[in-house]
């Protein structure tokens, strides 16, 4: 952690430095006939270099000063006054409450660290404006347009294509019929389940669409994911594939997949317990926030995607990124349950509304 | 695919995805569509009945916190007090009975594997074949190892489902002079819910050819129905035979006809495909792919077809 500290210091530090330079010398430098400075141009670069010294002194004080008071909102204590009013009460058995200079001491180190780390708070802090809104105009507990089409690929068993806003995937369903040998399972049915991303998906271009690490372990998660929701004892001997395709990837993918892949299964007609629906879910100081997009993913924020089958309460997915606090889980389970609940809701219409368009013309 | 969506839908939406209705769904969701109850339509989860003491939970359901729940996608049947659901799309499920048109995929001892497009490979054991010789001869070792001179790996047959086994495989037989090895023809898969189960899979068609729907989605255009390819002796006749031209392109506007019933949703039988084979009269054979044509043509065939129902219906 020090070392990490240092060397963004030291970067810090050089960007001031190199911008500094460059102001100064273009202001005073004017005659290039000569290796030495002129006596007017030395002048001049000294009393720039004092008079952005100045400058930069002032800022750093202002900050100093405003920083705690952006950092936390005006409801709750300020660390200084937490610490101030914990000494005083001495209700708070965690704070030392030996002598009040430490506690200054502390918080002056407190600030500096929330200055010259990364500012992440700052970046958390965004997420949800002051009005209560989120960087796409969401309120906190609001989810994302869904958008779906399904039976799209005419070779697969069940297809789908779902957007959740700018999430965008594809997924086939082929299925069941009679796989490897190698895959065959006596008493239930095999599911293999790949996902990939397009090499266009993400904020940078990949090179490999499949196969990775993260990719390999998305693929698992499917797999026994899906495996507790489709009724496999009914065939025995056989394997259903699962192909999810992330065409453009902006936060959620995971539950995105979740939700083609139940609805390319209902397409498919393979029995089900019932249609899974996921979604993942952040906490930002205390308050649940659903539905990420790949801008909110990219904090250090703590997030669960959790899948639920008919939006009840039985989950048969969840996966945590980043540390959660303990208090937080229930609080976020509880979004994420509701969520899943919203989303289900939407499937269920779009799957009821295709099986009616399915139905051949003049059928038996 | 975007020309077949209307103008007005496209000015006032924002389209990010394929358009919001395939064309084969534009058919099947047109207002002429009536013989589906909505109510009726269940999906995975979605509960069957209000009372479960009252009825007895059959196929497609399980029970959860004591009410009938769907575990399929389709339609709810009863039958007396019980209820079960249909699946309106599906692999192909065997029937005893069944035409089916399958493809070797293997050759074993004694018998060979099929694909029939189920969820596992259909046996046709050596025993259920007509070998050269009669009906009650002995299959003895000799025939084992010409099974592959028989029928080999990928060569298209057609057999009639003898037995569904208790973990779903399909026996076939072919011990019929209708059935056996497939040889010159087209093939053309479709899904197989769309195949109209009907007492005769066999049809010759007043235009010089054949076809053979096989129960399991796969339908066969051919020049005549395989029972002329068997000699007086029993054996396969091996040499191909030149079809006029004229007979092809019968063949090739009948395959055009089936593919477009199949990607309009429209089940396929021996009326459907005749009515759709007059009605593409006016046109190329390749004009019937084209989108244009082809989705308009459907609309027809769905409207005559629907109207002849009801006709029936009336009387």
């Amino acid at each position: 952690m020090n070392s990490i500290q240092n060397i963004q210091q030291l970067r810090e530090f050089l960007t001031v430095y190199n911008t500094l330079s460059e102001r100064c010398f273009n202001a005073c430098a004017r005659d290039y006939t000569t290796s030495t400075l002129t006596k007017d141009e030395g002048s001049c670069v000294s009393q720039c270099i004092d008079k952005q010294m100045l400058v930069n002194r002032r800022f750093m004080l202002v900050f100093a000063e405003q920083a705690p008071k952006a950092l936390f909102k005006q409801g709750e204590q300020s660390p200084t006054e937490a610490i101030k009013s914990a000494s005083a009460t001495k209700s708070e058995p965690v704070s030392p409450p030996e002598s009040t200079q430490t506690a200054i001491v502390e918080e002056k180190q407190f600030v500096w660290e929330t200055i010259s780390i990364e500012n992440t708070n700052f970046q958390a802090m965004s997420i949800i404006s002051e009005h209560g809104f989120r960087m796409d105009g969401r309120r906190p507990a609001q989810i994302r347009n869904i958008n779906t089409r399904l039976g799209l690929n005419r070779n697969a068993e069940g297809s789908c294509y779902l957007e959740h806003g700018n999430t965008k995937v594809l997924c086939a369903v082929y299925g069941p019929y009679e796989g490897k040998a190698s895959k065959r399972l006596e008493d239930r049915c095999a599911i293999v389940c790949q996902y990939s991303t397009t090499t266009f998906s993400g904020l940078e271009r990949k090179n490999r669409p499949r196969g990775d690490r993260k990719s390999t372990e998305i693929s698992r998660l499917l797999e026994k994911a899906f495996e507790s929701v489709i009724l496999t004892e009914s065939f025995p001997r056989s394997q259903i594939d699962i192909f999810c395709e992330v065409i453009q990837g902006d936060g959620s993918n995971l539950a995105a997949c979740v939700n083609a892949t139940s609805l390319a299964l209902a397409d498919a007609g393979i029995p089900m317990k019932g249609i899974a629906s996921a979604a993942t879910c952040g906490i930002v100081e205390t308050k649940p926030i659903v539905d990420l997009t790949s801008r909110e993913e990219t904090d250090l924020l703590p997030r669960v995607t959790l899948a639920t089958i008919c939006g009840r309460d039985e989950v048969i997915l969840v996966e945590l990124q980043n540390r959660l606090h303990i208090d937080h889980l229930s609080v976020v389970m509880d979004a994420a349950k509701a969520t899943c609940a919203d989303v289900y809701e939407c499937l269920a219409v779009v799957a009821q509304q295709h099986l009616k368009a399915c139905a051949p013309i003049l059928g038996n | 695919m975007l020309h077949n969506v209307r103008k007005e839908a496209i000015m006032s939406y924002e389209i990010t995805g394929p358009p919001l209705v395939s064309p084969w769904m534009m058919l099947s969701m047109s207002e002429a569509r009536n013989d589906i109850d909505e109510t009726k339509i269940v999906i995975p989860g979605h509960s069957v009945c209000d009372a479960p003491q009252q009825f007895m939970r059959g196929h497609g359901t399980f029970i959860r916190d004591g009410e009938i729940v769907s575990s399929l996608s389709g339609v709810v049947k009863q039958l007396n007090r019980l209820l079960m659901v249909k699946t309106i799309k599906q692999r192909y499920a065997g029937e005893v009975g069944d035409v089916v048109v399958a493809r070797v995929v293997e050759v074993q001892a004694k018998r060979w594997k099929c694909d029939v497009s189920s969820r596992l490979h259909a046996n046709l054991p050596l025993g259920s074949v007509l070998l050269p010789g009669g009906d009650f001869r002995r299959k003895d070792v000799e025939d084992e190892e010409k099974m592959s001179g028989f029928l080999k790996n990928g060569e298209l047959i057609c057999a009639e489902v003898q037995q569904v086994q208790h973990d779903g495989t399909l026996m076939l037989h072919t011990r019929n002079n209708k059935y056996g090895k497939l040889q010159q023809g087209i093939l053309i898969k479709v899904p197989p819910h769309l195949i109209k189960k009907s007492k005769k899979h066999f049809h010759t068609l007043p235009y010089g050819m054949a076809v053979i729907i096989g129960c399991n989605g796969n339908v066969w255009v051919t020049p005549a129905l395989p029972e002329t390819t068997l000699e007086e002796d029993g054996s396969h006749v091996n040499e191909f035979q030149t079809v006029p031209q004229d007979i092809r392109l019968v063949m090739v506007r009948v395959a055009a006809c089936i593919r477009i019933l199949r990607d309009y949703s429209i089940s396929i039988f021996l009326n459907s495909l005749t009515t759709c084979y007059e009605m593409s009269q006016p046109y190329d054979i390749k004009e019937l792919s084209d989108q244009e044509t082809s989705s308009r043509l459907a609309y027809l065939i769905a409207a005559r077809l629907l109207q002849e129902l009801q006709q029936q219906q009336q009387k």
